[in-house]
């Protein structure tokens, strides 16, 4: 935590699947870093290439799927290397994963082996990265129970997961991601299945388990809510290219690409733009996000656009700098 | 008829409770034969021979007067080591077999092909086949009767292997830096262990019949084994004069796969969660 280097820095990752209809581009030259203790929420709707991104970064596309991944993802270690995720053998990912790297999925309900206590899986993953023995492991587990406040810890220890409520399960999926003390939790809307007393409940827990521990997370969720509350720097993505890059506050205060106004005019009781008069009804951004087969030539997201001009039909725009914090893929943005 | 739930549940429950009274007795008179027994089951007694069940011969004797219920209590023993032998080892098989396929995708074609190639034989002409180019022994029966039914549980564990493979505690446990083969093993396979347990009693019952089928058509067991195959396939050209000989053997291998199959359906409905009820 005494370096200044951030702890992941992705630089023009792609990941693209062959089908029978063409190569799909599920991601394509994305990049964005996170700093030591800090949050950046990776922003998009469905199909935008944020669990692609996150499944990439973790080595956890299936294999079946014939991946084709390319550019650079550096993560620090504990011990001081940088590593590049992208190219590390097998065998050192494995050493990585539930150790430094960790995962929080979306599905509490079936994230969990039905046929073992949740004690014995929390004690699993310490077994095989701390090497520790089967009761030193449960005392952990039992500790990892009580650190993400489940009550009666040494009871439900013993229980299996379903005699657990979804809260309770993702509380324990957090204890499993948790349990060998990660320095990045990647999180794929790890609050989506849950109901919003217990969202919060679970946001909160997290943002104090990482001031505790001082560990960064990439946050991928389509709430911007949540966003607002919990990220310090937010990448918006689109079609599987990044769009806007910005921290939170100017992103919300001013948003610089016209799908990320459009997606915060889309907030029901926060709809309005600024320079915008307060919209009666709920907005919502016109058509549909592009087939990844059958991209548009120029901005994937022109066709839904208001703005559009003709030289977004042409060509792909750049990210170009805002301020040199903040980056926007706007032909409207580099004029200015 | 729709009898009240209730009702039905509990005459479940007691088919149930009566298969396992059936197959505990059958055991114990397998283990505890030397006590249980009345006379040697090879002692012949040509002057007794054919006679009706009796105090003296419960069962009745056979064509060269061999006690039949001594028999069939010794034959119980080689009968059920011959079903448990051919289940234990077509279920270990089996679920290497349909683990593998069903979780690394790429053998799933050549494995099951061969799967489908073993199971287009009709099962007893497959095991006469292999019986007849081994020899009839004992072990010999055993190893064909595991080739036949080994395709069977591979099938059912593959299915069940794609099912759990896709649930997203897999790829969970594989975000904690488990290694494959500990995935399978201890993640997946503990799973899969309710259709294990349903083939286990159902191939111990076919076995059964396949091994009195082998006997009866006499590429089973040589036949100074007794077993209630060999048993009825020595004697069922008296069946006529003497149906006791036939009888009281078929009765036996009756009992004992009706009692498994009964008891198989029971473990599965106990097993799955949404028919825990029943029982």
């Amino acid at each position: 935590m005494t370096s200044e280097l951030p702890r992941l820095v992705v630089q023009g990752l792609s990941t693209s699947f062959p089908t029978e209809d063409g190569l799909v581009r599920s991601v394509a030259d994305v990049g964005f870093s996170i700093a030591p203790g800090k949050t950046t929420a990776l922003v998009g709707e469905s199909g935008s290439g944020k669990s692609v991104t996150s499944l990439t970064l973790m080595r956890l596309l299936p294999r079946t799927a014939n991946a084709q991944v390319s550019g650079r993802a550096e993560f620090g270690t504990r011990d001081g290397r940088r590593v590049d995720l992208l190219q590390l053998p097998d065998e050192a990912m494995r050493a990585l994963r539930g150790n430094e790297l960790a995962m929080i999925f979306q599905e509490p309900m079936t994230s969990l082996n039905p046929v073992f206590s949740v004690g014995e899986q929390i004690a699993e993953s310490v077994r095989l990265h701390k090497g520790l023995g089967r009761a030193a492991a449960l005392a952990h587990a039992k500790r990892m129970l009580d650190l993400v406040e489940i009550p009666a810890a040494a009871q439900r220890l013993h229980e299996y997961p379903h005699q657990l409520s979804g809260g309770m399960r993702q509380r324990v999926m957090i204890a499993l991601a948790m349990a060998c003390d990660p320095t990045l939790l990647i999180a794929d809307e790890p609050t989506t299945a849950l109901d919003v007393t217990i969202q919060a409940q679970i946001l909160v827990l997290m943002r104090r388990l990482q001031a505790e521990t001082g560990m960064s997370i990439l946050f991928i969720t389509h709430n911007l809510g949540v966003v607002a509350h919990h990220a310090d720097d937010v990448v918006v993505m689109y079609a599987g290219r990044v769009v806007e890059h910005a921290p939170v506050r100017p992103l919300f205060a001013t948003p610089g690409h016209p799908y990320t106004q459009g997606l915060l005019a889309c907030l029901p009781g926060k709809a309005h733009v600024s320079g915008m008069p307060r919209p009666k009804r709920l907005f919502a951004i016109r058509g549909q996000v592009s087939s990844p087969l059958n991209p548009p030539p120029g901005c994937a997201f022109e066709p839904r656009c208001d703005q559009a001009q003709e030289r977004c039909r042409q060509a792909m725009p750049a990210l170009v700098d805002m301020t040199p914090s903040r980056q926007a893929r706007c032909v409207l943005r580099s004029a200015a | 008829m729709q009898l009240p739930r209730i009702v039905r549940q509990l005459l479940h429950r007691r088919i149930v409770m009566a298969a396992a009274v059936v197959l505990l007795v059958i055991v114990v008179l397998a283990l505890g034969a030397p006590w249980l027994a009345s006379a040697d089951p090879n002692d012949t007694a040509v002057l007794d021979r054919l006679k009706g069940p009796s105090v003296e011969h419960l069962m009745g004797t056979d064509e060269l007067g061999r006690d039949l219920y001594a028999r069939i209590v010794y034959g119980a023993r080689y009968s059920l080591a011959i079903a448990a032998l051919t289940a234990f080892g077509s279920v270990v098989g089996g679920t290497i077999l349909g683990l593998v396929a069903g979780f690394f995708r790429r053998l799933d074609a050549p494995l099951m092909r061969l799967v489908d190639a073993m199971m287009s034989f009709p099962d007893i002409l497959l095991a006469i086949a292999l019986v007849a180019i081994l020899g009839p022994s004992l072990i010999n029966v055993v190893f064909a009767l595991v080739l036949v039914y080994t395709p069977r549980v591979a099938r059912v564990v593959r299915a069940s292997t794609l099912v759990v493979r896709e649930l997203l505690f897999v790829e969970a446990v594989r975000a904690l830096g488990v290694r494959t083969s500990r995935i399978l093993w201890r993640h997946i396979l503990p799973n899969l262990m309710s259709p294990i347990l349903v083939q286990v009693s159902f191939i111990f019952a076919y076995a059964i019949l396949a091994e009195a089928g082998l006997s009866f058509l006499g590429v089973g067991v040589p036949p100074e084994i007794p077993t209630w195959g060999t048993m009825v396939a020595g004697s069922q050209q008296y069946a006529h004069q003497a149906i006791w000989v036939v009888l009281f053997p078929g009765l036996a291998i009756i009992f004992t796969a009706l009692s498994l199959q009964l008891l198989g359906d029971g473990v599965r409905d106990l097993l799955d969660p949404k028919l825990k009820k029943t029982m």
